[in-house]
C-alpha cells in the first residue's frame, strides 16, 4: 500500500521563478490498485510521481510504502521495491549494453550481488521465455545492443525489466507517449497483462483519457499540485471520457471565476 | 462530391455532382442536414450529374429521410439517370425517384428562413396564473419548513431549486436548478459529478419535487412565435424574444416556454445543494467556487434547448426583493432556466408544446439543466443568452404582483 501524507514541494523558492509544485498532497493507494493520474501541464503529475520514486527529498510530508517510510531513502534504495518506467524509451535502459546484459540488472534488482558470472545458460532460458511472450521476435536477439532496438521495443524491454522482480510499487511515467500508435497500443496492451497478472499496485501518469478510463481502477485528477478529483470504487465504474472532458473543462472555468463573477452571481442568481 | 442549393416555390433543389459512395457519403448527409437545421424539409436532390451510388451512399439517404420523418418533411430524387437510378430502382427505393421536380424549377428567395417572426394565435384569451415559493434567500441557510413539494401537471410549467427525492429531509443534499414543462422535469443534481437527471409523467405517475424557489405558472398558452435568423438579426438574444413576445401578447408581464437551436447560453448551476449551508457557512468568495459553477464562455452552441421562464417590463421593479432578474434591455426583468439536449430539428409552422417538449424528453438525455444570467460585468461579460431559430409558446400572466 502506498501512502503518501501531506506532500509539499516548492521549486525556487523565494524567486520570481517559484513553483508550488505539490501543495499537502494526501493519497493512499490499496495493494493491487492500478492508479491513474491525469491533469493538464504543470498540475503536478509527474512531479508527484518524481517524489515518489525518491528523485528529490519533499519539503514537507511523509512517503510510506507497504508501511516503510520511504520519505528520506535515497532512489536508488527505493529502486528495489520501485519499478519505475519513464516517457523517453532510451531512459530505462543501457544503450551499449546487450538486452541479455540489460535484463540481468533488472532480475537482481534490489538482491545480493556478488563477482559470479549473471548471464548463466539458465538466467538466458528465462529471459528467452520471458521475451517471447512480447511478441516481438527478440527472444533470438538476447546479445544485441539494445541500443539497436526501436522505442517500441526498447519500451517493452523496459516494462518488462521494472516488473522482473515484481516492484511494490510500478510508476509509469507517459511510458507510452513517445512512441507511434501501433507502438503505444501493444505496450499498452502489455502494461496491463502484466499489472493484472502480477497484480502490481501501480500508478500512471497519462494524457489519455482513453487509458485513463480503459485501464485504470481509480482515477486521480490533479490541478496547481493539489489533488482535485478522485474517481474511485463504483464512481470510477460509470466514469466515461466525455466525463473527464468536462472536468476538466469545469476546471478551466473554475480559473474564469474571480470575484467579479462572484458580484455578478450574488445580484443574478436565484 | 458537390453540392449547389436552388431555392424554388416547393421546397429546394440540391444539386449533387460526383460519387455518392463511403468515401462522401458523410459530406452529403453533412450538407443535407445543414439544409435540414435551416429549415428546409422538403428536399428534392438533383442527381442528374451524379454518377455513383454505392450502399454507403443509400443508408445515407435513409438517414436522411428518418431525419426529415421527424419533421414531418421528405426528400425526392430528380433527374436519376444510368446506374444511380437502376441502383435505387433494383434496391426497392423507386418511391424516392422523380423524373423532375412539380413546377418550373425555377429559383426564387428563401422566403420562409428570412422573413419576419410568424406568429400563431392559439387561444386569444388565454392567460397563466403565477405562484412563487421561496424557502432560501441565497446565500443564507434553507428555512426548510418552507419547501413545498411541487407538482407540474400537464397544464403548467415552473422552473426553480428543488429535489425530487423521496423526503424533505433526503432533499436537503439534493436541491439544484430544475425547469419543468407539461410534466416533464429536467433537474441538474448539485455536484460536479453527476448528469442532469429527468423525469417523465406516464400513465398515473406525475413527477414531484420538493422546492425550495420556484416559480410556477398554470394555464394555456395564447400564443406561438417562430422566429429564424434574419439578414437584419441573425441570432435572437432572450431580451427580443420575450419582446417581441411582450408585443404579440399586448402585455407586460408573461409566462412562456422556448425551443430553439443555441447560439450560446449563459449561466449557472449550483455544485452543492443549498441544503447544507449553515449559518457558518462561508459561501463569500473565493469559497463560492465551492457552490456554483459559472459558465465561463458562452455554450452550447448548435445544441437545442427548452428554455421556460417568467419576464415583467416595469421600470419600478426592484429585483432585490422579487424573484426576477434585469436583462440585457432597461426595465425588463426576468427569470429563466433551460434545459439542453442534443440537436434535433423542429418542424416547421405551428407545432404543439406538449408535442414538443415530449419530443425532448423523449430522445438523448439532457447535457444541462443552468439558471440564465444577462453577464452585464464591463468589458469582460458574455452578455445575454441567445437563440438562432426555434419556437416561443408566450401567454399574459394574471398575477405578475406574486413576483
Amino acid at each position: 500500500m502506498l501512502e503518501l501524507v501531506n506532500l509539499h514541494k516548492t521549486f525556487m523558492p523565494g524567486t520570481a521563478n517559484e513553483v508550488r509544485a505539490l501543495q499537502g498532497v494526501s493519497l493512499t493507494i490499496q495493494p493491487g490498485t492500478f492508479a491513474v493520474l491525469i491533469g493538464s501541464n504543470g498540475s503536478g503529475k509527474s512531479t508527484l510521481l518524481n517524489a515518489v520514486a525518491g528523485s528529490f527529498a519533499p519539503d514537507a510530508g511523509t512517503i510510506r510504502l507497504n508501511g516503510c517510510d520511504l520519505t528520506r531513502l535515497p532512489e536508488h534504495r527505493r529502486a528495489a521495491r520501485i519499478g519505475r518506467v519513464f516517457q523517453n524509451p532510451f531512459a530505462g535502459t543501457a544503450a551499449e549494453m546487450s538486452i541479455a546484459e540489460n535484463l540481468a540488472l533488472a532480475m537482481h534488482r534490489g538482491k545480493h550481488r556478488s563477482l559470479r558470472p549473471a548471464l548463466t545458460r539458465n538466467a538466458r532460458t528465462q529471459m528467452a521465455d520471458r521475451i517471447r511472450e512480447l511478441k516481438m521476435d527478440l527472444e533470438n536477439r538476447l546479445d544485441n545492443p539494445i541500443g539497436t532496438l526501436s522505442g517500441g521495443q526498447r519500451q517493452a524491454l523496459t516494462l518488462l525489466m521494472a516488473t522482473w522482480t515484481r516492484p511494490d510499487l510500478l510508476l509509469l511515467d507517459e511510458h507510452t507517449a513517445a512512441l507511434d500508435p501501433k507502438s503505444a497500443a501493444k505496450v499498452t496492451a502489455l502494461t496491463q497483462s502484466i499489472v493484472q497478472r502480477e497484480k502490481l499496485t501501480t500508478l500512471m501518469v497519462t494524457h489519455s483519457m482513453q487509458q485513463a478510463v480503459d485501464m485504470s481502477d481509480r482515477i486521480i485528477m490533479m490541478h496547481r499540485g493539489a489533488i482535485v478529483q478522485d474517481y474511485r470504487d463504483e464512481h470510477k465504474q460509470r466514469i466515461r471520457i466525455p466525463d473527464l472532458m468536462a472536468a476538466f473543462d469545469r476546471l478551466a472555468r473554475r480559473e474564469l471565476f474571480d470575484e467579479s463573477v462572484a458580484d455578478l452571481l450574488k445580484s443574478q442568481y436565484a | 462530391m458537390q453540392l449547389s442549393q436552388t431555392k424554388i416555390k416547393e421546397g429546394l433543389v440540391v444539386k449533387a455532382v460526383g460519387r455518392l459512395d463511403a468515401s462522401w457519403a458523410d459530406l452529403f448527409m453533412e450538407g443535407m442536414l445543414q439544409e435540414v437545421r435551416a429549415g428546409e424539409h422538403h428536399l428534392f436532390i438533383d442527381a442528374s450529374e451524379l454518377t455513383y451510388v454505392s450502399s454507403a451512399g443509400i443508408r445515407s439517404l435513409i438517414l436522411l429521410q428518418k431525419e426529415l420523418f421527424t419533421v414531418q418533411g421528405w426528400f425526392r430524387i430528380i433527374h436519376a439517370v444510368g446506374m444511380v437510378r437502376q441502383t435505387l430502382a433494383l434496391a426497392g427505393f423507386e418511391q424516392w425517384l422523380l423524373e423532375k421536380a412539380p413546377g418550373k424549377e425555377e429559383p426564387c428567395v428563401r422566403e420562409a428562413v428570412t422573413d419576419k417572426p410568424a406568429c400563431f394565435n392559439l387561444q386569444w384569451d388565454a392567460a397563466l396564473s403565477a405562484r412563487a415559493i421561496s424557502a432560501w434567500n441565497p446565500w443564507n441557510p434553507v428555512r426548510m419548513d418552507q419547501c413545498r413539494k411541487l407538482v407540474v401537471d400537464e397544464q403548467s410549467f415552473a422552473l426553480g431549486i428543488g429535489s425530487a427525492a423521496d423526503t424533505l429531509d433526503q432533499s436537503r443534499e439534493l436541491f439544484g436548478e430544475f425547469m419543468a414543462i407539461q410534466g416533464c422535469v429536467a433537474m441538474q443534481p448539485p455536484d460536479e459529478h453527476s448528469r442532469p437527471d429527468y423525469l417523465v409523467p406516464e400513465k398515473s405517475f406525475l413527477p414531484e419535487l420538493h422546492s425550495i424557489q420556484a416559480i410556477l405558472c398554470r394555464g394555456a398558452m395564447s400564443h406561438l412565435l417562430r422566429f429564424s435568423p434574419r439578414t437584419e438579426q441573425p441570432v435572437h438574444s432572450l431580451s427580443t424574444l420575450i419582446t417581441e413576445a411582450m408585443r404579440v401578447t399586448e402585455a407586460s408581464a408573461i409566462g412562456f416556454v422556448i425551443a430553439g437551436e443555441i447560439e450560446g447560453l449563459v449561466g449557472a448551476s449550483l455544485l452543492r445543494s443549498p441544503g447544507r449551508i449553515t449559518p457558518e457557512t462561508s459561501t463569500d468568495f473565493p469559497a463560492m467556487r465551492d457552490w456554483i459553477n459559472f459558465c465561463g464562455e458562452r455554450m452550447f452552441s448548435g445544441e437545442q434547448a427548452l428554455i421556460c421562464g417568467t419576464a415583467l417590463r416595469n421600470e419600478q421593479y426592484h429585483p432585490q426583493q422579487g424573484a426576477l432578474l434585469p436583462l440585457a434591455e432597461p426595465g425588463l426583468f426576468a427569470h429563466l432556466h433551460a434545459a439542453v439536449f442534443p440537436y434535433q430539428p423542429l418542424p416547421n409552422g405551428r407545432i404543439e408544446l406538449a408535442a414538443t417538449v415530449r419530443r425532448f424528453f423523449n430522445g438523448p438525455p439532457p447535457r444541462a439543466v443552468l439558471h440564465l444570467l444577462n453577464d452585464s460585468r464591463p468589458g469582460v461579460g458574455l452578455g445575454e443568452s441567445a437563440l438562432l431559430r426555434g419556437a416561443c409558446w408566450c401567454a399574459t400572466l394574471s398575477n405578475p404582483e406574486v413576483l
